[in-house]
Parts: structure tokens; sequence; C-alpha cells
């Protein structure tokens, strides 16, 4: 057999473990990912299941080639000829046409990358809405503590109204944490001493998710857990009302109009 | 054997071997058992009184103890001879700890009260306090009840003043150079048996990942890690 007809035959084995592996693939990640409840949460699902199957291919060929090469052109066993008489084989010779071949996959795999994080998660990221429900995430051995600063309620349980754009204020009162809420896509570090402010997101189903410390925080990390309930907007508004807050401050979902709320509420978001 | 049967036996080992190190993985992943690294060389202080010492590296504590040269991690600071306290139940406990090390500010004031003592107070060098200045807080030693526990509450912060970095260093352990330490007395009474765990809460520990970033200094490996700045109590 000729090299012509061997990279004929590896090109076929690639190509047919792609197209299997790539569907199983698609098949498989949705299965293994949070199921997303944000615009912001489904672009990373996404990313996770088009990064997988643009990864597929790459290291397909890599291992095909690989392994190919290794049982199709090793040194058979021979009792004629001792071990050590054994010659390498004919040394590589430079392709140019490969070469320009493999630079010019690889950087358009790697634009393609960056490309799609400038693009999809800048877009995702930099939304603004002037009505967002802001948060303050406190993490704490071994708890989370969810302020409303405007409507003045706290609580160890985080609820969401629907449809209503949200806006997380996290920090941690000990050491350091990270707030992991993946149904949403947020994921942030909660430090000692500051404030950092996540993207805007906006969840667009209702049920029970969980947030996970997403920072190793020391002994018992694994139990610094909490729900998250997405709830119709009047389901959040007697929720408000129930544990004292001020309820007649909640705006109905994105776009309704708003009441006047205090411009600053800086004294309140102080823990 | 025959080559045929050779391949078999191969197969089935790498289908074994590969079943134990996914059933490894998905153990260690899954697991919530363990609390983490401990030297094992460091044993347990038992009794009603327990003598600890801080130190600005492992040099006299996992030196000794724990392997030469300061252990595995011989920069990074430690609480010393163990971080396994074992104590009675239903008694007062005197705990004495030697603080060699310097001070720091820790983020949140809280942990710079004396909490949970009898009476709140601690006694630096012989003087009753109950709070001292967040930013000259060497280390803490505080004692917590370990979440998704139904067991006696219990809870003591007792801050540890740092000795001035001026201080001169005139004392000399496993071969080592400190400066007069701090010394820090303090009683807590405890209830009925239960498994507590202690942190350090003054961020000491170097070598994070995300050294340099704002916020994040000080809080690398030693802060998380049993048998440096963290570990556990049992009330038997």
């Amino acid at each position: 057999m000729d090299g012509r007809s061997h990279i004929r035959r590896v090109l076929t084995i690639w190509a047919v473990l792609s197209v299997v592996f790539v569907a199983l693939a698609i098949l498989v990640v949705p299965l293994v990912e949070n199921k997303p409840a944000s615009s912001v949460a489904g672009f990373a699902s996404l990313t996770d299941l088009v990064f997988t199957a643009v990864a597929v291919p790459v290291a397909l060929f890599v291992w095909v080639f690989t392994f190919y090469s290794v049982f199709t052109f090793r040194e058979k066993k021979s009792e004629d000829v001792p071990v050590e008489a054994l010659e390498d084989g004919p040394p590589l010779e430079a392709s140019p046409r490969q070469q320009i071949a493999w630079l010019g996959i690889t950087t358009v795999l790697a634009f393609f990358t960056v490309g799609w994080g400038m693009f999809g998660f800048y877009k995702e990221t930099t939304k603004s809405a002037a009505n967002a429900l802001v948060v303050n995430v406190t993490g704490q051995e071994w708890t989370w503590t969810y302020a409303y600063p405007k409507l003045g309620v706290q609580s160890h349980v985080l609820e969401l109204p629907l449809g209503r754009p949200v806006q997380f204020r996290v920090t941690s009162d000990d050491v350091l944490h990270g707030f992991g809420l993946a149904a949403l896509g947020i994921a942030m570090d909660a430090n000692p001493g500051e404030w950092v402010t996540t993207p805007v997101v906006t969840p667009n189903k209702a049920g029970t998710f969980e947030v996970r410390c997403i920072e190793l925080c020391g002994l018992y990390h694994t139990f610094m857990s909490s729900q998250v309930k997405v709830v119709p907007a009047s389901t959040f508004a007697s929720w408000i009302s129930a544990n004292g807050g001020r309820s007649g401050l909640l705006t109905s979902p994105a776009g309704a109009t708003q009441k006047a709320l205090p411009a600053s509420n800086e004294e309140e978001e102080t823990t | 054997m025959p080559s045929r049967g050779r391949q078999i036996v191969g197969v089935l080992v790498t289908l074994v071997v590969l079943l134990l190190v996914f059933a490894g993985l998905v153990e260690g992943t899954r697991s919530v058992k363990g609390l983490g690294y401990e030297p094992a060389a460091v044993a347990a202080t038992t009794g009603p009184n327990i003598s600890l010492s801080t130190f600005p590296d492992s040099y006299a504590c996992h030196g000794s103890n724990g392997g030469p040269g300061g252990g595995p991690h011989p920069e990074w600071v430690t609480y010393c001879p163990s971080t396994s306290i074992k104590v009675p139940a239903y008694s007062t406990i005197t705990v004495t700890i030697k603080q060699y090390d310097t001070g720091s500010t820790v983020h949140n004031p809280f942990f710079a009260q004396v909490r949970g003592t009898i009476g709140d107070v601690m006694y630096v060098n012989g003087k009753p306090l109950r709070e001292i200045n967040a930013e000259e807080i060497g280390h803490t030693f505080t004692i917590q009840t370990p979440p998704n526990t139904h067991q006696a509450q219990l809870f003591v912060n007792v801050p540890l003043p740092g000795v001035s970095e001026k201080a001169p260093e005139t004392e000399h352990i496993a071969g080592h150079t400190y400066p007069v330490p701090n010394v820090i007395v303090f009683k807590f009474k405890t209830g009925a048996p239960g498994k507590y765990v202690w942190h350090c809460y003054v961020p000491c520990g170097e070598g994070l990942a995300g050294e340099g970033f704002s916020g994040q200094e000080g809080f690398g490996g030693a802060m998380a890690t049993t048998g440096y700045m963290a570990g556990t109590v049992t009330v038997s």
C-alpha cells in the first residue's frame, strides 16, 4: 500500500469516527449540563456544546493518526533480526502544503474561539437594565445571605421574580468564597472586604435551582450551598411582604413601569 | 500461556484498571467524608489544658514532627504542635497559645472580638482584653459547629495579637529563631460530645493562584488546610 492509500484510509477512519463522536457529543453534552434558566446560562451551555463538537474532530485527528501509525508502521517482530539490528524508518520530510494546512486550520479554530467569546459573551454580559433587581450576596462559613436592599428583606434562600433582570453584588464576611449559580450562568468570586458586581441576568424559567460555593473555602466547603427559587412576580411580591419587606416598591417584569426608588442604597447594602 | 489468552487477560486487566480509576474519580469528587490533609506526625493534643503555638513558618513544628526541613510546606504559617484537638465534654478548657507571628488586618472586625470564652475575655501577657485592633491580629483561633449537624452549638473566637515587627528575636526553637511571643490564655466550656472545626480567619496564607488580585491576598493553602491554619476539636 502506498502513502496516498494510507492517507485515504486514515482520513476515512477519522471522518467516520468524527461523525459518530460529534453526534454522541451533541446527544450527551445537554444531558450533563445544568438546565439553563437564563440567556447567559443558555449561551454558556451552547458554548460547551459547540466547543465540544469542534474539539472532538481535532482530538480524533491526533489520536487516529497516532494509533494508525503505531499499529501500521511498527517494526514486526522477527526471530531472524535481533532488536539491535533494527533500523529507524525514513525521516519525515517537510511538506509546505501540509504545514500551511495545519497552520491555517489551527488559526481558524483559534480565531473562532476568540471571536465566539468576544461577540457572544460580550453581548450577553454587557446588557444593562434600568429596573434590575439588586441582590447583595454575602458568603460566610457555611451559608449564603441574600439581602434585597431596596426592598428591606434578608434571607438565606434566594428568591427571584421570573422575567425580571437581576444583578448580584457579591462579598464575603470571612474567607474567599465563590458564588456559583449555574442555572443563571453566574460564577463570581466573593472576596472579603469588597463588593464584586455580576452581569445583569434575567431568569427565564421558573423552578428551584442550586447555589454552590465554587471556591475552596476551608473545611466543610462542600456543605456550602443554598437554593434559589425563580417564581412568578406576584409570588415574589407576596414573599417579600411575608418577610416584612416593602413589596410596594417592586416593579412588574421587565419593561413595565417602575416606581421611583431611592437614588442610593449604599448604607443599606453594607453588612 | 498462548498468545490469544494473554491478550484476553491483558484486555480484562486494562478494563478492571480503567473501572477502578473511574470509580476512584467518582468517589473522590462526590465524597464529603474527608476533612483534608493533615500531617500524620502532628499528634492530637488532648486534655482540659491545651497548649498551642503559632509560627510564621513550619520549621519549628513540621520540621521536627512532620519531616525534615519544615515538612511539605516549610514557608506556610502554622499552628503547633497539633491542629487536632481533643477535649473532655462538660468541662472547662484552658487554652494557652504562644503567638510568634506578626500581625496584619482581618477584613471582618467581628473576628477582632473575643467571643465564646468564659466572660468573653482573654488574657494577653496577663492583661485581660475583650477586643484588639483589627489591623494588628496575627491569627484567630475560631471554633465553629459544622453545618448540617445536630450537636450542641459551640462557638469560640479569640484574636491573637501579632508580635511587633521590631521585637527582638531571642527565642531559639528547633534550630530557628523567633521573636518573644505574646502569650494568650482563655477558657471556654464544653457541652455534650461532638466534633467541631476551627479556622484562622486572618488572611495569613501565601501561595494562592489569585495572589495579587484585589481582595484575594493571603487566602492561600495554609488557610484551608488542616495541619496548618485549620483543624478539628473533638469533644468526648
